[in-house]
């Protein structure tokens, strides 16, 4: 990176990070730090929410996403419409006109402090865990790629936010996330229109598109209804619709977000915003990655994206065979290269038999190109048996560090660095705000001052910051605390949704009847898990939130009706 | 705050029934689906077209 690129890069952060902490100075007591006063308008509530979801590994994951399987990801958010309606319509007036802190309140009021305290333990273990991963994954990338030390890379994100968290609560987030939202969009939009020009002549955006077409990237919609794969029409209409109702309504990461409104109506305008431009913003950071794939159809792309592991190989003991693939790389490139060129031209003059033929030829090659490159993945395994043979996510960095000019880069970084700054900075308040109102205030300490509180939503907001960046510090060592922490994060959602499901529209059912049902579901969800990963089970993760979520309203149903009295 | 059996109730009061659920927002709710359809227009012709 060149001095520009630091200067951008840290100017942006800087100037965030105190923007947040002056504009929001005078929190001062309780309501103002974790309600934000009940101020936010519904812009700010729509850019809050979207920027929360959106973390680093959106921006460094999502275009190489589309690189190796194309546009098909962008049906995982088709159930975020229809989610945000019916969040409006039904979870919305009840939160805010019971005037709660944080989701799990309500189930108190509405069962016992059992429910509410095991729903919010399930948040704290899994939300808590998550925040150090939200830090670590894209540290471990950006480490790879820019050679910095790791540990320098999770401090610039992990210590910037802690501060003005801490200093400014709920309003600092939100008003930071304002900005991080503008530079997130601008450096998206900069890197389409750098890779625009970039591409070869006669290849403008249209060309682009057939050629990403011939070669199976703009499978957008897929109409086959298959549970083994993740994104097809009727899983994003119908399991992501549960994923969403659990993450935007019952998550307290996101809650907070939008419980900060100022009134129903502005809340109700901010989801449904969210509703309306969060598909269209996936869908270009899809296309971004789809044209960085057409980039590297004309321009040499490296066998593997992470250059640390090639750098690796090309020194080791396969140096010889490492330079053998590097040539047949080279010569299936020129050829598809070529052929690329007269498909375009193909295609133009409206020559369909050529066109197929050229397509069928294309895709041979791609096909050779990708065998080369899993043959020298087996030679890096060989060196290092725990590689991820997956390269996905370090493409778009790759083709940022090496083909934008000075000072887009640095812009490129600030995106990646934003978002990782404002999906830890709602994890962060949400955490410190969920262990003092659901633990420390209800069942420690039920009598101290308004300030007391905040002091104490301060310090827990630090503790949870602390915790999340020793855990992404020693995360390399912690191999089986990742893997625990994404299966925390698949097979609790749908179970925790349930409660809610039961608590807003089953009346007859009370609350050892649904603390007990959760219980058992959440056993079963943990079994189908296991029972998915070694392969015995057809179905994606994303099939457990609506299952989690319909298993306890089944069980807590028959429950109440064998046990009517006994359970209350 | 309310508790337990009184939060039900809670849902039957003006102060909750009153917060319109649809009324005056049913266009809102139209438009989200209208952006949807045509977005799921656009994606489905995108898919055949290329």
């Amino acid at each position: 990176m060149h001095s520009i690129d630091f200067i951008v890069l840290f100017g942006t952060l800087l100037a965030i990070a105190l923007y947040g902490t002056w504009k929001t100075r005078k929190s001062h007591d309780l309501k103002g730090y974790l309600l934000g006063d009940n101020s936010m308008k519904w812009g700010t509530i729509g850019l809050s929410v979207m920027a929360t979801q959106a973390s680093a590994i959106t921006f460094l994951s999502t275009p190489g996403q589309a690189y190796q399987d194309g546009m098909g990801f962008v049906q995982f958010y088709f159930g975020m419409p229809i989610a945000m309606i019916i969040l409006s319509a039904v979870v919305v007036p009840l939160y805010f006109k019971l005037k709660v802190y944080t989701a799990y309140e309500f189930l108190e009021q509405r069962f016992d402090l059992k429910s509410r305290a095991l729903a919010a333990f399930l948040f704290l273990v899994s939300r808590g865990l998550a925040a150090g991963i939200t830090i670590y994954a894209p540290a471990i990338i950006l480490t790879a790629i820019l050679n910095w030390d790791i540990n320098i890379t999770i401090l610039i994100i992990g210590v910037l936010v802690i501060i003005y968290t801490v200093s400014g609560g709920t309003k600092a987030v939100a008003e930071t996330q304002k900005q991080q939202m503008v530079v997130i969009m601008a450096g998206m939009f900069v890197a389409f229109v750098v890779l625009l020009v970039k591409l070869p002549d006669h290849i403008g955006f249209k060309e682009s598109l057939v050629v990403a077409g011939k070669m199976g990237k703009m499978n957008v919609i897929d109409w086959k209804f298959d549970p083994t794969n993740r994104y097809n029409i009727w899983s994003g209409l119908t399991a992501a619709l549960f994923l969403f109702l659990a993450y935007f309504g019952t998550d307290q990461s996101q809650v907070q977000r939008y419980l900060s409104g100022k009134s129903i109506k502005e809340i109700r305008l901010g989801l449904l915003f969210n509703g309306v431009f969060k598909i269209p913003m996936q869908f270009s950071i899809l296309l971004i990655g789809v044209l960085v794939f057409i980039f590297y159809q004309f321009t040499m792309p490296p066998i593997f994206f992470n250059k640390t592991e090639t750098d690796k190989l090309a020194t080791s003991k396969y140096e010889q065979q490492y330079n053998e693939l590097s040539k047949q790389h080279q010569q299936v490139f020129d050829q598809k290269r070529v052929l690329l060129g007269e498909l375009v031209a193909a295609d133009k003059a409206g020559d369909e038999e050529s066109t197929t033929q050229l397509t069928e030829r294309v895709n041979k090659l791609q096909e050779q190109q990708e065998s080369i490159k899993a043959e020298a993945v087996g030679l890096m395994q060989d060196i290092n048996p725990d590689l991820d043979s997956k390269d996905s996510d370090y493409v778009f960095i790759t083709f940022v560090m090496k083909y934008l000019p000075h000072g887009i880069i640095g812009l490129l970084m600030a995106v990646i660095f934003s978002a990782a700054m404002s999906s830890t900075s709602s994890e962060l308040n949400a955490l410190g705000s969920t262990t003092v109102i659901d633990f420390y205030k209800r069942m420690v300490n039920d009598s101290a001052t308004d300030a007391h509180y905040l002091f104490m939503s301060r310090l827990f907001t630090v503790f949870w910051g602390i915790l999340a960046l020793l855990f992404a510090v020693f995360a390399t060592q912690l191999d089986n605390l990742i893997q625990a922490v994404n299966i925390l994060g698949s097979v609790f959602y749908g179970p925790i949704l349930g409660i809610f499901i039961v608590a807003f529209g089953v009346k007859y059912v009370k609350a050892n009847a649904v603390f007990v049902a959760t219980v058992i579901s959440e056993g079963i969800i943990v079994w189908l898990y296991f029972l998915s990963r070694a392969g015995k089970l057809g179905i994606t993760y994303l099939w457990f939130n609506p299952i989690g979520a319909l298993l306890v309203v089944a069980i807590a149903v028959v429950l109440q009706a064998v046990w009517p009295k006994k359970t209350t | 705050m309310l508790k337990n059996d009184s939060f039900m109730d809670f849902l039957k009061t003006p102060e909750y029934t009153e917060a319109p659920v649809l009324g005056n927002w049913k266009a809102f709710y139209l438009t989200s689906i209208i952006f949807f359809v045509v977005e799921l227009l656009l994606f489905s012709y995108l898919t055949i077209a290329y």
